[in-house]
């Protein structure tokens, strides 16, 4: 029995890039409970017309709709011409209103440093909050003014709806366990544990044990 | 008070920056840069991008700066497993200048040198999108210089697709 799942994982991991294996997910929730795959802390989202942007743990949503991985919170998330701007520690996102991304504009186009918040003044303009103050934007020209009016409609996080945070959920776990590692932890034994690896050691070293003493068998047969 | 592009600080290791992507920029075009042009991905040139690059780019404009047949071009490709920014200059479809702004990697910055870097100069793309010679690579930088090249393909492509690629 052993040696056929070792054959049979070795076999299918021979062909983990025809078979996808790197890019099938297991759904299976006694699996991912064995690799503590649970979700992180579910955060409040930004609410940007009839959609939520929310981020859980590296990965961006928006509703459902997986957008991009990111290191950081979410700061916050907004409509402006016809584009949904959302805003990381390091980074702002430019987004078709269907969740493409247009463009990331980092540090090295200017975006401020430690930026906090994100959200319009009553000239319609872009504003982040950063380390150094507010700062309008022009993303036509990706230049950071420090010229704010006075009263600014900042990003407020809202609460998610049970039944997002639900699916929300659903899918991170749904693409935290490829179907490879799984597969290379059981023809290593390292699905069991560190126990399972000398397991298969054991196994090893029994099989060739077999090996040997069948040809030493077989040697002394009389011709 | 108008910030300059970039004037803030990138977010990254001491060491690591080399230039100020606006300063490299103001120096391709003398001192006077112009405007920044965007180029809108369309899926043609997205599938011939994930040719180049072996992946999606990601987003669907690049933002780029241009004059008479001279562009120049911010890029950033994973050298390892940290991305490193190039700035790369093209003029009349061939390269006049590439140069590693930003390198995160703890191995292979050997490539911001010029003995590098010069081997790129006047480099065309040619059929298949690959540049028309070949680079000499560094040992113990072999990703690094895989990443430049594709950079360098990137911005030759892009170049042929923008404003300025034949003479208005």
């Amino acid at each position: 029995m052993f040696f056929i799942l070792l054959a049979t994982t070795g076999v299918i991991l021979n062909h983990t890039d025809a078979l996808r294996l790197d890019s099938r997910f297991v759904r299976s929730d006694w699996l991912l409970d064995l690799y503590r795959i649970s979700p992180p802390v579910v955060a409040p989202g930004f609410s940007v017309g009839d959609k939520i942007v929310s981020g859980l743990g590296d990965r961006l949503y928006l509703d459902t709709l997986e957008l991009a991985e990111h290191e950081g919170p979410l700061l916050g998330a907004v409509q402006f011409e016809r584009m949904l701007v959302v805003a990381l520690p390091d980074e702002i996102l430019l987004l078709t209103p269907a969740g493409e991304v247009i463009e990331r504009l980092s540090g090295a186009d200017g975006v401020p440093a430690g930026m906090r918040r994100i959200g319009r003044d009553t000239a319609g303009r872009l504003v982040v909050r950063g380390a150094h103050g507010d700062y309008s934007a022009d993303l036509e020209r990706v230049e950071w003014r420090h010229e704010v009016d006075p009263e600014v409609t900042w990003a407020e996080p809202v609460t998610l709806p049970p039944g997002l945070r639900g699916r929300l959920v659903e899918t991170y776990r749904g693409k935290g366990l490829p179907l490879e590692r799984v597969l290379l932890d059981i023809h290593s034994g390292r699905i069991l544990g560190a126990w399972g690896v000398y397991l298969v050691d054991a196994a090893a070293v029994l099989f060739l044990g077999l090996v040997l003493t069948g040809l030493w068998m077989w040697s002394r047969r009389p011709r | 008070m108008v910030l300059a592009l970039g004037a803030c600080s990138l977010n990254i290791q001491a060491g690591g920056a080399y230039q100020q992507p606006e300063d490299f920029v103001r120096e391709a075009f003398g001192g006077a840069p112009p405007e920044p042009s965007r180029l809108w991905l369309d899926s043609g040139l997205q599938a011939q991008i994930r040719e180049v690059l072996e992946r999606d780019l990601g987003v669907l404009r690049v933002r780029y700066w241009g004059r008479d047949r001279r562009t120049a071009w911010v890029l950033e490709e994973i050298g390892k497993e940290q991305p490193i920014t190039a700035g790369i200059v093209v003029e009349a479809g061939k390269i006049d200048q590439i140069k590693v702004l930003v390198f995160r990697e703890s191995r292979g910055f050997e490539v911001r040198y010029p003995f590098f870097t010069d081997q790129f100069r006047g480099a065309t793309l040619r059929e298949g999108l690959d540049l028309d010679r070949e680079i000499d690579g560094i040992s113990g930088a072999t990703l690094s210089v895989r990443a430049l090249t594709k950079l360098a393909r990137l911005a030759l492509l892009l170049h042929a697709h923008s404003d300025f690629a034949a003479e208005r």
